[in-house]
């Protein structure tokens, strides 16, 4: 999980700058290359695993209704194929959160700090012309 | 001691502590953003315990041990949606929403569009979601009530859902977002530690064997293995598709959870409340298995459906039994506990929808909307919301008590359809589609909202021999719940509306939406903590 300390957005960087500044600073960010890649991660990353999640679950409601004996069959003692299909969910649940917490932390987050840092040297410079 | 006054008793416990927490949230709210959004100080652990007091309502401990306790494996199906739903939420809502809103869902559409008319239809939007999501709480807390004083009848079921209406308006007017967030806490705390214990005794019941308990309950629902198969409840394929889709895509489209994302200082603190949500919710859910399953083999189908047709008190009565059996002394304390703790729940989540909607009603409608969002006056906003806290709790109370004897998770899940519908689309199209705008926005909330209700309304629920009126006639629409009509429905109409009209300003600001959504630059700052009394959200660490 991401740790609050090294939490970029809790330095002074932006802690002073107010909404107004952030505006017309965004409209120089927004072409930048860091800026650029950074939506390019973002985008590959969060679409194909939510097609994914999406695809895994919605596979669970399907054979329930179109397969109730399959669903049905027991694996071991009681429990059923579909008990374990529907726990495996919670499983898959865990994992995806788990992966996207640690990408984020790693290819987003310093990138994120960066843009914020770059922005900011940008108006010093704006406030000393 | 009877098991009435034993559970009045830890009630009232309840109620008192939380009036506490309440009346300490009241000296800390000062300015609107402690009252709407908690000065943005809530850590994020804290806020992902809050964010799972908020979500794990009466359709989750009441609704979803019933279904399982009465219709076996189908009834779990709702368990796997509403824990996977979390998905939607931290992968494509939960950050950028933190960064690019201030109080309400709508500040994420108005950051582009025009801020009268987007504004207008979500706060409809919001209020109508919150509305259908209380009833089905004050629908459980009416069954409550029922089952621990023994009384019959609809007069007693009417005023346990009109002392529940009183009680949130208490919270919510005096407490705001600081009360109602540590409300939230303490009552996951409880749910949690009730729900563990009650599994683990169901477990003691079967000798530490899940296996047992499941050949237990399918020979006790005299349904045998069909039990433990999918069909008892659905047997339609496009009825459990629609209604997977509904509470897999709603809970990125509920008004009270999403704005539980503004009380974190950042985007970062956002990411983390989702983990420790899923962690919490998914290991809560997980743990129906046994309330259910466990209620269909030690309670048994006729006891359940007695003291409630639609399964919802098969949770309070698996504690009576577990704890000895009516009458017996453990038996009372047991249920008196498990009821305590289920009208908790229900509080906490009758106060994050109340104080969802009343916000959203004073800042999106009152104060961009009627006053032109001129002359800011906070505190009048915030007055407003406290007024709308107590219209919105009164309109509940009265349609709650047309809709007894519906089973509670059912019922939210056609307030996730209508979520799903009417919000999901225009929150996905304002923060990832260049094109979007206001026209779209409109269009898209109007017809996903008047669209999955109508269907409602004309579906077997309401209409036809099983719903509430017209039971000579057949229903127009077939599907219990609308998800697969009205959400694809939602999104074309913000396509369609969309591509009608052109909005060369929300295409440039989208822009600046993305570099703030995505980087923080120029989000919403915590605010500082009061200075005399600093609340324990900040001083205890992380």
């Amino acid at each position: 999980m991401a740790n609050d300390r090294r939490d970029p957005s809790r330095s002074p960087t932006t802690g002073r700058m107010t909404a107004e500044e952030a505006v017309t600073a965004t409209e120089a960010i927004g072409k930048d290359p860091e800026m650029v890649e950074l939506e390019r991660r973002h985008t590959r990353f969060v679409w194909p695993a939510t097609i994914f999640f999406l695809v895994y679950y919605m596979a669970l409601n399907v054979l329930a209704g179109t397969s109730p004996d399959l669903m049905g069959k027991k694996l071991f003692g009681e429990f059923t194929f579909g008990y374990l299909f529907a726990l495996s969910q919670f499983v898959m649940a865990f994992v995806v959160a788990w992966v996207y917490a640690r990408w984020a932390a790693r290819r987003m987050d310093p990138l994120a700090a960066d843009l914020r840092e770059k922005l900011h040297r940008r108006q010093i410079r704006e406030v000393d012309r | 001691m009877s098991h009435q006054s034993l559970s009045l008793t830890l009630f009232v416990v309840f109620v008192v502590i939380t009036l506490g927490i309440t009346i300490w949230a009241s000296r800390q709210t000062r300015t609107a953003v402690d009252f709407y959004s908690a000065g943005r100080r809530i850590k994020g652990w804290q806020n992902g315990v809050a964010i799972s007091g908020d979500y794990m309502s009466a359709a989750s401990f009441l609704g979803i041990a019933g279904l399982i306790s009465l219709f076996g494996y189908d009834g779990f199906l709702y368990s796997v949606g509403w824990l996977v739903a979390y998905l939607t939420v931290l992968l494509l809502v939960a950050e950028l929403l933190r960064n690019s809103g201030k109080y309400t869902m709508a500040d994420v559409l108005a950051f582009r569009m025009r801020q009268r008319p987007v504004r207008s239809a979500a706060a409809l939007s919001t209020v109508g979601v919150s509305i259908v999501y209380l009833i089905a709480q004050m629908v459980g807390a009416g069954a409550l009530v029922k089952l621990l004083l023994g009384l019959e009848g609809d007069a007693a079921a009417i005023l346990a859902i009109a002392g529940v209406g009183v009680l949130m308006i208490v919270y919510v007017t005096f407490g705001g977002m600081i009360g109602t967030t540590w409300v939230q806490i303490v009552k996951a705390v409880l749910l949690m530690a009730g729900t563990v214990l009650l599994s683990f005794l169901v477990l003691t019941k079967f000798g530490f064997s899940m296996n047992k308990m499941f050949a237990d309950a399918a020979g006790a629902s005299g349904k045998g293995d069909a039990f433990l198969a999918p069909g008892l409840r659905f047997t339609s394929t496009i009825e459990l598709v629609s209604l997977g889709l509904a509470l897999v895509l709603g809970t990125a489209g509920l008004p009270h959870i999403l704005i539980r994302f503004y009380t974190v200082p950042t985007a970062q603190a956002a990411r983390k409340s989702v983990l420790w949500a899923i962690g919490i919710i998914g290991s809560f859910y997980i743990l129906t298995t046994f309330l259910g399953f466990g209620a269909a083999a030690l309670v048994g189908h006729q006891a359940i459906t007695k003291a409630d047709k639609a399964g919802n008190m098969a949770g309070p009565l698996l504690a009576q039994t577990i704890g000895g059996g009516a009458g017996s002394f453990g038996g009372d304390l047991f249920l008196a506990f498990i009821a305590a703790v289920a009208f908790a729940t229900i509080l906490a989540v009758v106060a994050g929808l109340t104080i969802t909607a009343s916000s959203s009603f004073a800042h999106d409608f009152y104060a961009n909307v009627m006053r032109r969002g001129q002359q800011r006056d906070e505190q009048a906003e915030v007055r407003v919301a406290r007024i709308t806290a107590l219209v919105i709790g009164a309109i509940a109370i009265v349609l709650a008590s047309f809709a007894r004897g519906q089973n509670v998770a059912f019922l939210v899940g056609l307030a996730f359809a209508v979520a799903a519908s009417a919000n999901l689309p225009t929150i996905l199209f304002s923060l990832y589609w260049k094109r979007f705008n206001t026209n779209g926005a409109v269009v898209g909330i109007l017809v996903g909202l008047i669209g999955s209700l109508l269907l409602v309304v004309i579906g077997p629920n309401v209409m036809g021999p099983k719903g509430l009126m017209f039971k000579g006639s057949e229903p127009l629409f077939p599907l219990e719940n609308p998800g697969i009509v009205s959400i694809p429905l939602g999104f074309a109409a913000a396509w369609l509306g969309t591509m009608l009209s052109r909005e060369p300003a929300s295409e440039e600001k989208y822009e600046e939406l993305r570099v703030r959504a995505l980087t923080g630059l120029g989000a919403e700052e915590a605010e500082a903590a009061p200075a005399r009394t600093r609340a324990p959200a900040t001083r205890s660490s992380g």
